[in-house]
């Protein structure tokens, strides 16, 4: 057992005991640790956090089911497992008979919420964008859509920093032009 | 930490009350055996040892079938207990296999090694509503028990725990059955130990996983 884990246990066994400081101290300190767990076991970045609140909850739940004589990490990572596991499952049911709500199904009345529009106009652009000449097209795209610097485009493309710049401002001025036509 | 969770967390920790914890699950497995034997002692003792028990008692397969039903009734009950607890080896869910093996065995071969005299035997209907009875009889109280027991650890493996539970419920009545009753016929033998038991298995173990409180 690691020095950290018997520190769990110590602090586990004064929770069971009802000392909510240490309750507290040892929750804080296995948060961060779950956020990896849940991570690796493939949790979306979005779900992590209802991830580990959903351990948490049962870990509150099972604590009387800790035994003292037993290391902690163990304990903790397989109501983490557990919980994941059906996190997961349920997920997947989820996905198996839904279908996501996609932009082109919302109709409602108001014109901001009619977002394919939005999406229309970026089918757009990037129909515009292709249309450039070759060195101004991967100025835009290095510069613009990767937030690439200077340096690391100029790298990258093989075209000087000077020249760069050059076929940007010129890819805009015909982007524009291309664009307000409409 | 993000703000929920630390919303979380102060919502668990303040004023946070003792829990008493559990008795270890091999110490819980012992006192329920216990129980389990001394309740099928009265239930036997009630009922009356079956007519035949001078003769029985020297027959090695029936022997070996109710002792090894008792022994599945005290390994299931050790391994659903132990599998009740987050943290334990899944592999427990094997340690009433060898037991239950014997049992059917026992019970298997008592009715091959006597199909002679078995088919010579007396109508089976007299005693069946009776041989029921006694199972029912072993099984509901046993089960009450046990699954009151288990749910005390609030189960993540609820299935698994409910099964084997129905496992240790099954095999404990069968094995006051087998004292009890003379069934005659091999097929009906079969069918009112194994058959029974499967039954009680499928329906303990379908509906206790449901019924065992659920964590988080």
């Amino acid at each position: 057992m690691t020095a950290r884990e018997s520190d769990w246990s110590a602090l586990m066994c004064r929770a069971q005991d009802g000392d909510g400081a240490a309750y507290a101290a040892l929750l804080g300190e296995v948060v961060p640790w779950l956020r990896a767990l849940a991570w690796k076991a493939g949790t979306q970045p979005d779900d992590i956090e209802d991830a580990v609140q959903d351990i948490l909850l049962t870990l509150h739940d099972v604590r009387h089911t800790f035994d003292p004589a037993r290391p902690f990490a163990p304990w903790l990572q397989a109501i983490a497992r557990h919980r994941l596991i059906d996190r997961l499952r349920r997920q997947g049911r989820r996905q198996a008979r839904e279908i996501p709500i996609e932009e082109e199904h919302e109709t409602f009345p108001a014109p901001e919420t009619n977002s394919h529009e939005v999406a229309g106009d970026a089918r757009r652009l990037q129909a515009a964008v292709a249309a450039l000449p070759e060195g101004q097209r991967q100025a835009v795209e290095l510069l613009r859509m990767k937030e690439l610097s200077l340096k690391e485009a100029a790298a990258r493309s093989g075209q000087s920093e000077t020249a760069l710049k050059v076929a940007l401002h010129r890819a805009i001025k015909r982007l524009r032009s291309l664009l307000d036509g409409r | 930490m993000s703000q929920p969770t630390d919303d979380l967390i102060a919502r668990l920790t303040g004023n946070l009350a003792p829990v008493k914890r559990l008795t270890p699950p091999l110490w819980r497995a012992a006192g329920l055996a216990a129980l389990a034997t001394l309740f099928l002692t009265l239930l036997v003792a009630v009922r009356g040892l079956r007519p035949d028990i001078a003769i029985k008692i020297a027959d090695p397969s029936f022997l070996t079938a109710v002792g090894a039903a008792w022994l599945t009734g005290v390994t299931a009950t050790m391994a659903a207990l132990e599998i009740s607890l987050p943290d334990r080896s899944q592999t427990w869910i094997w340690l009433p296999a060898p037991a239950a093996l014997l049992w059917v065995w026992g019970v298997g071969w008592g009715c091959l090694a006597h199909w002679v005299t078995i088919l010579e035997a007396r109508p089976v209907e007299e005693s069946s509503v009776r041989c029921l009875t006694t199972l029912v009889a072993g099984s509901i109280p046993l089960a009450l028990v046990l699954w009151k027991s288990l749910g005390r650890a609030k189960p993540l493996r609820r299935s698994a725990t409910a099964w084997l539970a129905a496992v240790a419920v099954a095999a404990f009545a069968d094995a006051a059955h087998l004292l009890c009753h003379v069934v005659e016929a091999t097929v009906f033998v079969l069918l009112m130990n194994l058959g029974v038991a499967a039954v009680s298995i499928i329906v303990l173990g379908g509906i206790g996983g449901r019924v065992l409180p659920r964590a988080g």
